[in-house]
């Protein structure tokens, strides 16, 4: 079996494990049988390359995770005290590796199926737990470093040599702070509430973190001109409770020489907290977390008095759409997988957030230099802005896909068993079950905004880009290759992007191109509206009247 | 006999690109009955399944469901069709009563009607406190019960089961037993696929043995036992499979655990 270089530095630790009663030659196998494991496993972005040379997957990220930490890294070139500059960058390199904890490592963290192997074995808990740590530990860090070299390098040119070992120490800290207090925060949900409740959760962090991911990258760029205000840092009591705080303090008292008490004390917490919590992980809480683990599984069978009332509710709320039977259910049963698989909720939330913030990101890119808030506020109200709709337009149609996806998309043999005369039904109710439960409400809030903004008058503008967003979506529909809703794995999207970018492109660009021309000359749009219809009334007539029934084989489990 | 044929596959034939997996199969099956399909892996038992299922198109020969070509209409005769698939695959992050919900009314039944079959059958199941639990929650024997009772909830006249028992405790297994027969009774036909021999000898009113893509054996379990000689279904199967060297590979086996 191939060795690796980590284990070989864990090697020169060896009698720390020993001395926590680890078996050490027994870890060092499990951790070699997991790094080997991790080598082969291709993450989703890559698994259509066709190059699987062993572990280049992890060293692309860790590369990406560098250029990342070359931005954090600016802060230091910034004219401010010591002390406030690595609170920021501590701040936001605290932010991502607790992010990627949480959102990249928690399976590894919350992982049941290994102990069923490894706990049959002659092999002690104490030595599965600390592998288990030692393992999420070699990650962490190796990310942690990855972001916070570039800042290291040019700390240590400021600052000296001091700067980076008092840097590189902190982040031994720091990952382990956070490795420990996610274990932590774990065990406290899975304490009080079940498992279904602490996966909901990792997944609102999942979908935060993207979210968060996002906006950064597009204001990256601005971050200077936001911050181009003097700070004056005051001792409050509350300081006492922030992480970066603590980690930030050794910089002020030994490179900047200030013995103050406050920043004393800080650094001592900075120091004592992890190695306390490290202590209490092992000594306190291991030992049960394995146990509460076992109810990751486990869902209280919540009982719903009124489920039928409710299914009848939607089933009439479904019947304002859908006339055809076969379509209702199909309607409602969009709406639930899509609510209830995270893996799609994952994808499709932070599109839908993005699809709501990009507009203003471009208003706010292209009038940003105008001076005062309310010459930007004129500069806006005067131009056309609204028209950035259509970039809501496209972000928003680029979720057709995503309805064909899905974790369990195995599970759609039955589509092919039950007794379904016309697939277009199928097609039809998923659509407009996407429609109205997502699209339509992210498209009224954004509208909303611009309405504020410009007033009534341009609501017929906002309906006829309405008609635009559904026009595009069935068309990207019927170019596709039309699976069956939920009937593919997330391969499925990478594999469509690019067709489904150009696509989005030539639409967006002719369609609002047509409509920037008429506004322009001062024409109304609602002529354009009533073209745009019905071509969209002829289009998805024709597209769905056609009877369909042919289940081609790779849409059922072979 | 005189009863009313149910199924009936005429010279049925199929390949997956070069090989050959069904060799012209001949069969006819009658109203109650229930049919042991019995074969080795890959002898081609899920392939004939899913052809009568409509799972798969490009096949030879000729396939009556009722009477009436599969082919010439491709959906009706599925409303009169349940089926628990091998591999226990389902949309497991909807709870038991949105997946029942889904299915039973796809087959066209009303709401209330499902939620009364639903609480009922979940309840004899023992289930009761799970219905509006998520699925993806459930050990497999209660995985394998909810596939059980959606291919049931429709009461559908014909049923195929793929080794329907896996993962079911003792007691839900003798109910499913009782369950069977009582369907039987009642007129409905059984393709019964399993490789627990004991189980099928004891329920099949019929076995029907695949090797290799072809009917080797077809009758009841009396039949076979005279025809072949042995006393148990499963050395009939092992008679008929022509593999007779079980005991020699297990004493070798076991001999070079001990270290030769």
């Amino acid at each position: 079996m191939r060795d690796f270089i980590t284990l070989k530095i864990l090697d020169k630790f060896m009698f720390l494990f020993n001395k926590l009663g680890v078996d050490y030659p027994v870890m060092r196998k499990i951790l070699q049988v997991k790094l080997i494991m991790d080598e082969r496993r291709v993450p989703t972005i890559l698994a259509n390359e066709k190059n699987n040379g062993d572990k280049n997957n992890f060293k692309k990220s860790l590369l990406i995770y560098c250029l990342i930490g070359i931005v954090f890294m600016l802060f230091i070139l910034l004219p401010f005290s010591l002390f406030f500059k690595m609170n920021i960058i501590l701040g936001m390199i605290i932010f991502m590796i607790m992010s990627i904890m949480i959102s990249d490592y928690s399976s590894v963290l919350l992982d049941v199926k290994e102990k069923n192997i490894l706990l049959s074995k002659p092999i002690e808990e104490k030595t599965i737990t600390v592998a288990k740590m030692i393992h999420i530990l070699i990650y962490l860090f190796s990310i942690t470093l990855s972001i916070s070299a570039p800042t290291l390098l040019v700390g240590s040119f400021k600052y000296g040599m001091v700067f980076g070992l008092i840097f590189f120490l902190q982040l031994i800290f720091i990952s382990s702070f956070v490795i420990f207090s996610t274990s932590m925060l774990y065990y406290l949900i899975l304490y009080f509430f079940d498992g279904e409740k602490l996966k909901d959760i990792i997944n609102y962090f999942q979908i935060a973190l993207t979210v968060v991911m996002l906006i950064v990258y597009q204001l990256v760029g601005r971050v200077f001109n936001i911050i181009n205000l003097e700070v004056i840092f005051t001792q409050k009591w509350w300081s006492y409770l922030i992480p970066s705080v603590w980690f930030a303090a050794p910089f002020s008292v030994i490179i900047e020489n200030q013995w103050i008490n406050y920043y004393l004390v800080l650094s001592i917490i900075g120091v004592i907290l992890p190695i306390l919590m490290l202590i209490i992980y092992f000594k306190i809480v291991a030992p049960h977390f394995e146990k509460v683990l076992q109810k990751l599984n486990n869902n209280s069978g919540k009982t719903v008095k009124d489920a039928l009332k409710g299914e009848k509710r939607n089933k009439k709320f479904a019947d304002l759409f859908c006339y055809n039977k076969t379509e209702n259910v199909f309607f409602r049963f969009t709406q639930k997988m899509i609510s209830s698989e995270r893996n799609i909720k994952l994808k499709l939330y932070p599109s839908l957030t993005f699809a709501t913030i990009i507009p203003l990101i471009f208003i706010f890119n292209s009038v940003g230099q105008s001076g005062s808030f309310t010459d930007m506020y004129k500069t806006v109200v005067s131009g056309n802005y609204y028209l950035f709709l259509y970039f809501t337009v496209s972000m928003l149609a680029n979720s057709v896909p995503l309805l064909s996806t899905s974790d369990r998309n195995k599970a759609a043999w039955i589509f092919s068993v039950l007794p379904v005369e016309n697939k277009n039904t199928i097609y039809k109710g998923s659509l407009k079950g996407l429609i109205i439960k997502y699209i339509f409400p992210v498209y009224s809030f954004v509208s909303l905004i611009f309405i504020i903004i410009y007033g009534y008058r341009i609501i017929p503008d906002i309906i006829v880009i309405f008609i635009n967003l559904l026009l595009l979506m069935i068309i990207i529909f019927h170019f596709s290759d039309k699976p069956l809703p939920f009937s593919q794995d997330f391969q499925y999207i990478k594999n469509n992007n690019i067709i489904i970018f150009f696509q989005s492109l030539f639409f967006c660009v002719l369609t609002a191109g047509i409509h920037w021309v008429l506004i322009k000359n001062g024409y109304s749009v609602i002529l354009y509206g009533i073209v745009m219809l019905m071509i969209l009334m002829i289009a998805w007539n024709k597209i769905f009247s056609k009877k369909e029934y042919s289940f081609k084989i790779n849409e059922v489990e072979k | 006999m005189d009863k009313e044929i149910i199924v009936s596959i005429k010279n049925l034939r199929m390949r997956y690109d070069e090989k050959e997996v069904l060799k012209g199969i001949n069969l006819e099956i009658y109203k109650g009955q229930i049919i042991g399909y019995i074969g080795a892996n890959g002898a081609g038992k899920s392939t004939t399944v899913k052809i009568l299922l409509g799972l798969i198109n490009d096949y030879e020969g000729e396939v009556k469901i009722g009477g009436e070509d599969i082919t010439k209409n491709k959906v009706a005769y599925k409303r009169r069709i349940g089926y628990v698939p091998e591999t226990a695959e389902i949309f497991d992050n909807l709870t038991a009563y949105e997946y029942l919900n889904f299915i039973g009314e796809l087959y066209g039944l009303d709401i209330n009607e499902i939620e009364k079959k639903a609480t009922k059958l979940m309840t004899l199941f023992n289930l009761e406190k799970v219905l509006h639990g998520r699925i993806s929650s459930f050990s497999k024997g209660m995985k394998q019960k909810i596939l059980i009772i959606a291919s049931l909830i429709h009461n559908p006249d014909i049923l195929f089961f793929d080794e329907p028992l896996s993962g079911l405790d003792a007691n839900s297994v003798m109910i499913f037993k009782e369950i069977l027969s009582e369907l039987a009774n009642q007129g409905k036909t059984i393709f019964y696929s399993s490789h627990i021999m004991e189980i099928v000898e004891k329920i099949s009113s019929r076995i029907v043995l695949l090797n290799n893509g072809e009917i080797v054996a077809d009758g009841t379990f009396e039949e076979l036992k005279e025809k072949s000689k042995e006393g148990s279904l499963e050395e009939i199967f092992n008679q008929l499979t022509g593999f007779n060297k079980y005991k020699e590979i297990a004493c070798e086996f076991v001999s070079t655990l001990q270290g030769v």
